[in-house]
């Protein structure tokens, strides 16, 4: 009986960043405040990066990076490693809460240059392996072409569905489809490149 | 020859699998999403490509340059764990720097039980309140020493105070000699009283090599019992000073 193949892993792609086996997700499931500081450490820069991107406005999201510890704290007994790498689950998380946020400033009509806002202060540097890994990923979005790019982009830090971003670009729904499909497929086809 | 069942399977994974990356940038309708999510809970085989798309997906947020939030956001989150905690909040307490890596701990033993906790002297000001946070080797007061960092610190010359302004409640520490905290770490200034342990605020202003962090009457400085710095890091966090009320 043949075994399923096990998820294809790369000392350097995405699980290789922080937490990539999710044990101090566990270790906070478990009630350990430790493992949520060594979390936040390691991934805050990020989360936060996140937040900034989605929602252009700094406070914002530093309220917004709390409340996705403090979900991650919460919440961090539901993780599942089969799902998705820890580390795609947290932003994931993060993608959300902003986006929410986003929405919900958007409906209290709270000027919507404040998205626009320009960043302030010194990027602050993540830890050693997301800087590694930032480069990488970096290097993977950037063989993409500009379209392809902006459209992923879209869809991942505006949160725009497939209707809202063929209703924006005046496609039809089912060449924006396949657009995402082929610029995820060129993501995947530059990431093994790039770990070559 | 293939089940019913397996051949329906088969039917609704080649009817999905076109939307599964579309899943795994989360950008389905909520009615494509409710269909996808109840296909990957009983196909085990496209589950584990949703999970591969979506590690993909994570490379765009991965992509951007890490920016570090406020340094409030993570003393926000660990008052809302210990508020969130049952009474024994200060055993939690424990158990985080039970895991202590490395730890430089100074012991000050000299000060005299008084009514005001802590080593409270009076300088400048009737109002203003001064508790010494004595340095560790030049002390006379015992100090234990413990201290094993990659790269090595230097934290013996070290010496902190915090004034407390006895009317308006307003304080500030003032650490001189601390370096500044290895990227990705921060100090954090902890009290303890009867009503649990309570992180106060993160040292975040530097100048000359002396580190300020001021705070409000929020907090009622005089119930402290236990005073401590630590440095928070990505690993690990680690005491460095620690003044106990006697």
């Amino acid at each position: 009986m043949a075994t399923p193949a096990a998820p294809r892993t790369s000392k350097r792609d995405v699980r290789t960043l922080p937490d990539e086996k999710g044990d101090l997700l566990r270790r906070m499931a478990a009630g350990e405040e430790e493992a949520l500081v060594a979390l936040y450490a390691r991934t805050a820069s990020l989360v936060h990066a996140v937040a900034v991107r989605i929602l252009g406005n700094r406070e914002e999201a530093g309220d917004v990076t709390a409340e996705v510890f403090w979900r991650l704290w919460t919440r961090a007994g539901s993780f599942d490693p089969g799902h998705c790498s820890a580390l795609a689950w947290i932003l994931t998380v993060a993608r959300r809460m902003a986006l929410d946020r986003r929405r919900s400033l958007l409906r209290r009509g709270s000027a919507v240059e404040r998205f626009r806002a320009e960043l302030e202060g010194e990027p602050a540097e993540g830890g050693e392996d997301a800087m590694v890994s930032r480069v990488e990923a970096a290097a993977v979005l950037a063989r993409l072409s500009e379209r392809d790019r902006s459209l992923l982009e879209s869809a991942y830090f505006e949160g725009l569905s497939g209707n809202d971003i063929a209703l924006r670009d005046r496609l039809p729904l089912g060449t924006v489809k396949s657009r995402m499909r082929a610029a995820l497929a060129r993501l995947r086809l530059s990431m093994g490149t790039v770990k070559r | 020859m293939r089940s019913g069942f397996g051949a329906f399977r088969q039917a609704e994974c080649a009817g999905l699998r076109e939307d599964l990356p579309l899943h795994g940038l989360d950008v389905l309708e909520p009615a494509e999403a409710e269909r996808m999510e109840r296909h990957l809970r009983r196909c085990a085989a496209c589950r584990a490509e949703a999970a591969r798309l979506r590690d993909l997906g994570a490379l765009l947020p991965v992509a951007l340059e890490p920016c570090e939030p406020p340094p409030d956001v993570l003393i926000d989150v660990l008052r809302r764990v210990r508020a969130a905690r049952a009474p024994g909040a200060r055993h939690a307490v424990a158990r985080w720097l039970g895991a202590i890596a490395a730890a430089l701990v100074l012991a000050l033993l000299a000060a005299p039980r008084s009514a005001i906790p802590l080593i409270w002297t009076y300088e400048d000001s009737p109002d203003i309140a001064v508790i010494n946070l004595f340095a560790a080797i030049d002390s006379p007061l015992s100090a234990r020493y413990e201290y094993r960092t990659e790269p090595p610190m230097r934290l013996d010359q070290s010496v902190g105070r915090i004034y407390f302004n006895t009317v308006t409640g307003r304080w500030r520490l003032v650490v001189h000699g601390l370096p500044r905290p290895p990227r990705g770490s921060h100090y954090v200034l902890t009290t303890e009283s009867e009503n649990g342990t309570e992180p106060l605020g993160v040292l975040e202003r530097w100048e000359w090599g002396v580190a300020t962090l001021e705070g409000n009457a929020a907090y009622d400085l005089t119930k402290t019992q236990r005073l401590s710095l630590e440095l928070v890091s990505s690993t690990a966090s680690i005491r460095l000073l620690e003044a106990d009320a006697h």
